[in-house]
């Protein structure tokens, strides 16, 4: 079956996924110009690890499709190769929405580029805590870099939402770190990380793009059993991916 | 009709008239058939209408003798649509009435219930002159008077406002009789324009 949009955000759905939604708190079709969506996000996209955020697509082939505008409006992209499924779109009104699986949900698709799947048998229904550090500290990033794209606008709204997630387990995958010790369950089918106001001063300022970013994790390990994990850490864990100190 | 001439006196919405013929011209109409004319106007213009009885005499003194109507004057109301035709050529818009046969005390009168306007104020379309004197005025707005004294009258600023305010509520009645009502909108917020935009994604 030929992978298409719609395919891919099927697939996207029909797993536990990420959502994201920034866009300036006042409403103006025109934000910026239309010309310039393209560029916006691909300045601001951030790459710590292997796979950028948002993820840019650079090729026309099978199983992705470059940026292109539809209707004057937005423009999209979406890709749906190995463990990565996502779709992006910017629009002119300013607004950025991001939709993209959980991937360690699917390591049944994991391409081999140099070796197998390191989770053949992992059940889908797993969200890796150093991931979502990970995630959210590169959601940040680019979220500072997109919104400072903005000469005329200061405060937006940002929403990060982990969607479809009723009955997640948190784990750890690295297997150099020590393993959960209970099972931390989420019962919400969705999960809210943050849904409010954020300002170029706000996320400009490392300190408090720091906090918001801790608040963020914790609220979303909040849901899993009450979970908490140690502010400390996810500082050190965040540090580590800033200095690209992965391995 | 009892009700009617139970101790009954002028008011604003009932007048009486003495016994006459009507005249199906216009250029036939005797003095008494003009005030009619103009008393009739100017029930359109009054809230609720009014009622107009022919066949009862006024001795002047506010005292009415209840004698009704002879065989001919019966006579020249039996053609509908002759009074009709002539109570058109003063109306600028429709006149809404009746007019029929009453009976009291084995007596007949003429009767005519006339309902307020529907839509707009009814003025005189036409100049009538009597005699010498002008008895109905062209774009005249006649109205019963809202005093005390019960009189036909070229309305004044209180029967004009009145009739302002009647004018408007049928209007009202009118947008809404043809204007279907239109749900509650709500200006959507800013954040809601922008959930509208992706609503096909997330």
């Amino acid at each position: 079956m030929p992978k298409t949009k719609d395919t891919t955000i099927g697939k996207i759905k029909q797993r536990a996924y990420w959502q994201i939604e920034i866009f300036p708190a006042e409403f103006n079709e025109n934000a910026i110009n239309f010309r310039d969506i393209q560029s916006i996000v691909s300045q601001a996209a951030v790459q710590y690890r292997g796979w950028d955020y948002p993820h840019i697509v650079r090729e026309n082939i099978a199983d992705r499709q470059l940026c292109y505008p539809v209707d004057n409006t937005y423009y999209e992209a979406w890709i749906d190769w190995s463990i990565h499924k996502e779709i992006w779109r910017a629009y002119k009104s300013g607004k950025f929405t991001h939709l993209f699986a959980v991937h360690e949900q699917w390591f049944d698709e994991h391409e081999a580029v140099f070796s197998g799947s390191p989770y053949p048998d992992l059940e889908h229904k797993y969200l890796d805590v150093v991931n979502v550090v990970f995630k959210v500290t590169e959601i940040l990033e680019f979220v500072r870099g997109y919104i400072n794209s903005f000469a005329e606008i200061d405060n937006f709204v940002f929403r990060l939402k982990i969607m479809n997630a009723e009955g997640n387990e948190l784990t750890v995958l690295e297997s150099s770190r020590l393993p959960l010790s209970m099972t931390y369950t989420n019962h919400s089918t969705n999960i809210t990380g943050y849904d409010g106001g954020v300002s170029k001063d706000q996320l400009s300022d490392k300190d408090a793009r720091d906090a918001l970013g801790t608040e963020i994790v914790q609220t979303i390990f909040h849901h899993f059993d009450g979970w908490q994990w140690v502010n400390d850490v996810i500082a050190s864990e965040r540090q580590k991916l800033i200095e690209r100190r992965l391995l | 009709m009892a009700a009617l001439f139970e101790g009954a006196s002028e008011r604003r919405g009932l007048e009486f008239k003495e016994s006459f013929e009507w005249a199906a011209r216009a250029s036939s109409m005797s003095h008494i058939q003009c005030t009619v004319v103009k008393s009739l106007l100017a029930m359109c213009n009054t809230p609720k209408g009014g009622i107009l009885v022919i066949g009862v005499t006024d001795d002047g003194a506010s005292q009415h003798d209840f004698v009704g109507i002879d065989a001919a004057a019966k006579t020249s109301f039996q053609d509908t649509e002759k009074i009709a035709s002539l109570l058109d050529s003063f109306a600028t818009s429709p006149m809404d009435y009746e007019v029929g046969i009453g009976t009291h005390d084995s007596k007949e009168y003429i009767v005519f219930t006339v309902s307020e306007f529907r839509t707009l104020p009814v003025q005189c379309a036409k100049e009538h002159i009597h005699g010498s004197t002008v008895m109905l005025r062209r774009h005249a707005v006649y109205a019963r008077s809202s005093k005390t004294k019960p009189e036909t009258i070229d309305a004044s600023p209180a029967e004009l406002r009145e009739i302002i305010t009647m004018a408007e509520e049928r209007d009202e009645q009118f947008i809404r009789k043809f204007v279907p009502a239109q749900p509650h909108q709500t200006v959507p917020t800013d954040t809601e324009r922008y959930d509208a935009l992706d609503e096909d994604l997330i």
